[in-house]
């Protein structure tokens, strides 16, 4: 009998947040429209430095799908998958070297995850993504603060964005044994990335 | 001690560039031997950069070693030398100076190549031009090999002829280039 109640009293209680929620919280803006990556047109650049020398390598698959309106950043969302076995340096050592178990170990982990539903205008064509990575299975939080330039052609809106951010590789596990000594190989990586998606008017 | 040379001996400067390139040259050789066997570590990649540092170091001494000649009077065979040694003289110091400029230059554009520019002592970047083409950065480290075997032979050549002139002609070519200020035999006399 008295749990009868109290089941009563908490489905009621749900039942009110269920109608509150939406009609306050963040959750209630639209979705904001989905655009398609042109993959050609788009790369993820990273550049590490070992005793000081840059190298820089792209991946070369990624998938995401991007939800984004500058007007409507509440229901804007981004979600990119990287294919870890796809970073390519132009050295064949170091390609081998990130996918072995000492860097990335696209074996156990082949995908990273970017995912972002938090967005901050910063005036004009100025924006802050606060965001997920995870890389090696370990999630890390980061601010991407990012430009994105909309243009109409040819019936479709393009948008470009460009954004970079430094990452610490050694948070993320990247580097293990020797590897990890970051007098050698240093901690920062610079994260470079250019998209160019569209959609349809 | 006199710092330029002379028609009949090489003064201070002559004499410490060519000893400078002779240790920056075991240092080169040394690390090359040893860090391309290495498996990829932190060691390989400090050994390489270190021989990136040494090897644009000789470059940069050969420069200036070939501006100093330019301006100082290079001192002359001893009369009496055949044309042949002469000839021969000439043609293993030019291959000589040739290759020590050509093959940092060779380094330099593959390491660029192979997405691993030269930054300088850790400091100064210098990447070459030509950017990344894993193709010919192999060609071209064949290129690198090669002379470094060809250099290796004209060092055994010319360290062969300098103690000719020692041993066998007791003349003063080895000992107007020694480290430190030999005294020099009078020309004519025999002992």
């Amino acid at each position: 009998m008295k749990r009868g109640y109290f089941r009563r009293c908490a489905m009621a209680g749900l039942g009110a947040l269920a109608i509150v929620i939406p009609a306050t919280g963040p959750a209630a803006a639209a979705d904001a429209p989905e655009w398609t990556v042109d993959p050609k047109a788009s790369f993820i650049k990273f550049t590490g430095r070992q005793m000081n020398v840059p190298s820089d390598g792209t991946f070369r698959k990624f998938t995401a799908r991007i939800r984004f309106d500058p007007a409507n950043l509440a229901g804007s969302s981004v979600d990119v998958t990287i294919d870890t076995a796809s970073a390519h340096t132009g050295n064949k050592d170091m390609d081998a070297t990130l996918e072995s178990e000492m860097f990335f170990e696209v074996k156990r982990h082949p995908t990273a995850r970017f995912t972002a539903a938090s967005f901050r205008a910063k005036g004009g064509n100025k924006f802050e993504a606060v965001a997920k990575l995870t890389i090696r299975g370990i999630s890390q939080d980061l601010v991407l603060p990012f430009t994105l330039d909309i243009a109409e052609q040819g019936g479709q809106f393009v948008a470009k964005v460009s954004g970079k951010v430094d990452v610490s590789r050694t948070k993320f596990g990247i580097g293990r044994g020797d590897w990890s000594n970051t007098g050698v190989i240093a901690d920062k990586v610079v994260i470079d990335i250019n998209v160019v998606a569209r959609r349809q008017k | 001690m006199p710092f330029r040379n002379t028609p009949d001996r090489f003064g201070f400067l002559a004499r410490l560039f060519h000893w400078l390139i002779f240790l920056l040259l075991i240092g080169s050789f040394t690390l090359a031997w040893t860090m391309h066997d290495l498996p990829l570590s932190l060691l390989k990649l400090q050994m390489y950069s270190w021989h990136k540092w040494v090897g644009a170091t000789v470059f940069l001494v050969v420069i200036l070693r070939l501006g100093w000649r330019l301006t100082n009077p290079v001192p002359a065979a001893p009369a009496g030398t055949p044309g042949w040694q002469r000839l021969a003289a000439g043609l293993s110091h030019f291959l000589l100076y040739a290759i020590l400029i050509v093959m940092p230059l060779t380094g330099w554009i593959m390491s660029s190549m192979k997405n691993l520019p030269l930054v300088y002592l850790g400091v100064i970047p210098i990447p070459s031009p030509f950017g990344k083409n894993e193709q010919w950065a192999e060609i071209l480290e064949e290129v690198h090999e090669t002379l470094g075997l060809l250099l290796l032979i004209l060092i055994g050549v010319h360290v062969l002829a300098a103690l000719y002139h020692h041993v066998i002609l007791r003349d003063n070519v080895l000992r107007r280039m020694l480290p430190w200020p030999a005294r020099l035999k009078s020309p004519g006399t025999e002992t």
